[in-house]
């Protein structure tokens, strides 16, 4: 069972894509040209007008923005057969103006920022139509590792597309992207086509209910009472990554909430204090106790957990199995004898499973095979059943439905019941805001302020990233 | 449910359809090539004449008894390539440890024991110099590796001036390398208890656990507390005392050391890894299937052998077994939600 609508819209896509094979028996109808969707390769749906921008667009960052917009394509070429840089560069200045793309063709696609590189990815998957807006534009979540901003300005881009006469198909786990730019909103759940209609009076919370079969009466768990345990974690001038100087106290039943723009020190901050990044400067304090992780297997020891940003490379090990995956940070633990304890390995694992509603079919299936909000469960468990005294979430929800998100919320809150304390990197203020006692604003390679209670919400955390961006120190 | 005013259909989660496979598709590949050994050595037995001189005690005794140091070879290998590292050196570090072995014996005159330590000595010494570039500088496996077996097939070539290093090897040792006991060869018994131990390691320890978490994703394993780098430095070192013991076989089986014989073993080796990879645990690299991928390549080469190919046969057939094994265990691994396997 495969719960949540984007690993199957994902799999919709890459059929459209040529990607992966259809099974026989469907049919897509493009520019009224009727194609067997089991026919469908990468070739197939080029030539029917379907042009695919996938959630990492293949972006060359050492090479500039003209050799990306004509990579995969045709470069020109001179009589003698070596490419003309002259005519490469106009052609591709007309390409960027024809898509009104602000950047020149000399730069290098590391220069931009991460909403111009999908734009020039845009511009390269439609560079070849006739028309200027011909065939349909298919995004696959092209948002997903773009700071808000960023996300802004890409989506007023689609929009302005959309209203030259551009035809896209939008993929999204983000509600508020497809409020903001869709007409029509398909939803796909379990495999299944759920619905299709306009977007004009669709609420988020019927969008919702249309992705999770039930109605969601609340996403985020009502928050606990105010938290007064002991200082699980305190830092005293930390310097880890952009940042120096960095004063934080967490406390024991309390989740404090980081937030920043990408790239302003969060996830170094949790890396840090988890032993796997050097800390070059200040203190660190685990239950009023100095300590000092050379890697992260000190930071375990002591009681630390860290649930990475960056789930695939750095969390999942997709072709072991479920059980292992659960076991991961615990082998010691299974070690009975010298060897592994298979079966107690088992039964932890089917316990887990049970207690965190994990949809599997068995503690043997392999993790790659689980949608990507039952891999964060178990990614969770790996830690909850440690029973940690301090948790750090990076990005905790990414990539993950709108129910399991609200059970990860759960999960949180429940950790935290038990005395753990919790620090969550997030950008999503909204989450932050719905699950957060207190939130420390990155800005300029400082930890700048402090927001508490009642006070976090997303417009003001919003603000206050952005805060004297321009002018910092 | 709860869903309320809900007029369009929604209908509760269906099992979707996912790609699993089957359980007798899953014997299938476990025990594909053993099947295919089976009938492969039916085949040549079959074969009139030639069929009994290859069924025959002597013919399957000269095969088992020459596959040792392959194994133990294929052994050196497997270690690293376990965590995804290649360790190109296995076949030269063996060679050098053999020519330690032979010279201590045969230019300095020392004993049995002295000359096995120093082959040891040197084999773990290789791992250790090779591991400390990977683990601690970073070093590309792959480069560093097949660095290290030129350079050392150099230093073999220079040291032995190309010839054969045979005089003044004592009978006890050249004895262990040529006669059997309970009608098994002698070497088996060093060999079989190395295979246990690694077997131990790989399938019972959390130390195979680790190096296949490594392979899965060197970052993540860092990140559930896995000691990297030293498993990293382990591995290498492991299977440079492994290519030690080989090269001490070596020098028992054939008495003596030449510069060519060690580095001629590896790609045996490498073929009989990946294929052991397609068996027993498909997708990744394991003991049991090693020891299988080594004899069913010595067997088809013996029985293409006695069938009137020549010598070349032996090149052209562990070639194509390290294409078709590449292939399979990738196919297989992919199925396990893998990428490429190396």
């Amino acid at each position: 069972m495969k719960p949540g609508s984007p690993v199957l819209v994902r799999n919709a896509a890459k059929i459209l894509a040529g990607v992966v094979a259809s099974d026989p028996g469907g049919s897509v109808t493009v520019s009224g040209r009727e194609v067997d969707a089991s026919a469908i390769t990468p070739h197939v749906a080029r030539a029917a007008g379907l042009h695919f921008v996938h959630q990492d667009p293949a972006v060359f960052a050492d090479m500039t923005v003209a050799d990306n917009l004509f990579l995969g394509g045709s470069f020109p070429v001179t009589r003698a057969g070596h490419i003309s840089r002259r005519r490469q560069r106009r052609a591709a200045i007309e390409v960027l103006e024809r898509f009104a793309v602000k950047v020149s063709p000399d730069e290098l696609m590391a220069a931009l920022s991460a909403s111009k590189r999908t734009t020039v990815a845009i511009a390269r998957a439609l560079k070849d139509t006739e028309g200027l807006h011909s065939g349909i534009l298919v995004l696959d979540e092209p948002t997903a590792s773009l700071p808000e901003h960023e996300a802004h300005a890409l989506l007023d881009t689609i929009r302005r597309y959309a209203k030259a006469g551009q035809s896209v198909i939008y993929i999204t786990h983000h509600l508020g992207e497809i409020l903001d730019v869709a007409d029509t909103v398909t939803v796909l759940r379990d495999g299944r086509h759920i619905v299709t209609r306009p977007e004009e009076g669709l609420t988020e919370a019927r969008l919702i209910e249309y992705i999770v079969g039930r109605n969601l009466a609340e996403v985020y768990p009502a928050p606990a009472d105010t938290p007064s345990g002991e200082i699980a974690l305190e830092l005293r001038g930390a310097t880890v990554g952009p940042l120096t100087g960095v004063d934080l106290t967490v406390r024991r039943g309390e989740v404090v909430g980081v937030a920043g723009l990408l790239g302003s020190g969060r996830s170094a901050l949790l890396h840090g204090i988890f032993g796997d990044r050097p800390m070059r400067g200040g203190t660190m304090l685990i239950d009023g106790t100095p300590v000092h992780f050379a890697r992260p297997a000190d930071a375990m020891r002591a009681g630390v957990g860290l649930v990475p940003e960056d789930r695939a490379n750095e969390a999942a090990f997709g072709e072991h199995t479920v059980r292992e995956n659960l076991s991961a940070a615990s082998t010691a633990e299974f070690t009975r004898h010298g060897r592994l304890d298979t079966a107690a390995e088992t039964a932890e694992a089917k316990r887990l499973i049970t207690e965190l509603d994990i949809k599997v079919s068995s503690p043997d299936q392999l993790l790659s095979a689980l949608s990507g909000g039952n891999q964060q469960k178990v990614i969770f468990a790996r830690w909850l059943r440690r029973k940690p005294r301090l948790l750090l979430l990076d990005e905790p929800t990414q990539g993950v439905d709108v129910g399991a998100r609200a059970e990860i919320y759960l999960l949180i809150r429940q950790a935290v019941s038990f005395g753990a304390a919790v620090l969550m990197v997030s950008s999503d203020f909204e989450e932050l805001a719905g699950v957060c006692d207190r939130v420390a604003i990155v800005r300029g390679g400082r930890l700048a302020e402090e927001v508490t209670g009642p006070n976090i919400d997303p417009t003001r955390l919003t603000e206050l990233i952005f805060a004297r961006e321009a002018g910092t120190e | 449910m709860t869903a309320t005013q809900t007029t369009e259909p929604v209908t509760p989660t269906p099992e979707p359809a996912a790609r699993r496979h089957s359980p007798i598709g899953d014997l299938a590949e476990r025990y594909g090539l053993l099947v295919m050994f089976a009938v492969m050595i039916a085949a040549f037995g079959l074969q009139g004449t030639t069929g009994s001189i290859f069924l025959s005690h002597a013919n399957l005794i000269q095969i088992a008894g020459s596959q040792m140091v392959v194994i133990l070879v294929a052994f050196a290998v497997m270690l690293p390539l376990n965590m995804g590292y290649f360790d190109l050196s296995a076949g030269a570090a063996a060679g050098v440890s053999s020519v330690a072995c032979a010279s201590a014996m045969s230019r300095f005159g020392l004993p049995v024991v002295v000359a096995v330590i120093a082959s040891l000595l040197v084999g773990t010494l290789i791992g250790l110099v090779n591991g400390i570039l990977i683990a601690r500088f970073r070093l590309s496996p792959v480069i560093t590796t097949l660095a290290m077996s030129t350079a050392l097939t150099g230093l073999m070539q220079w040291y032995t001036a190309g010839s054969t290093i045979s005089s003044g090897i004592p009978g006890s040792l050249l004895n262990f390398g040529s006669l059997n006991w309970l009608g098994v060869p002698q070497l088996a018994y060093l060999v079989v208890p190395v295979a246990l131990v690694l077997w131990y390691l790989q399938e019972c320890r959390p130390f195979g656990r680790n190096q296949r978490a490594i392979r899965s994703s060197g970052k993540a394993a860092r990140l559930v507390g896995i000691n990297v780098d030293r498993t990293v430095l382990v591995s290498f070192v492991a299977a440079g005392f492994i290519a030690g013991i080989a090269g001490a076989l070596m020098v028992a089986r054939a008495g003596g050391a030449d510069s060519t014989t060690g580095p001629s073993y590896l790609f045996p080796a490498l073929a009989a890894v990946f294929l052991g990879a397609t068996t027993i645990k498909p997708g990744r690299p394991n003991t049991v299937g090693t020891i299988v991928g080594v004899f069913f390549v010595a067997f088809a080469v013996s029985g293409l052998t006695l069938a009137g190919a020549s010598a070349w046969v032996s090149n052209l057939f562990n070639g194509l077994v390290l294409f078709a094994a590449a292939g399979l265990s990738t196919v297989f691994s992919r199925q396990r939600g893998g990428s490429r396997m190396f």
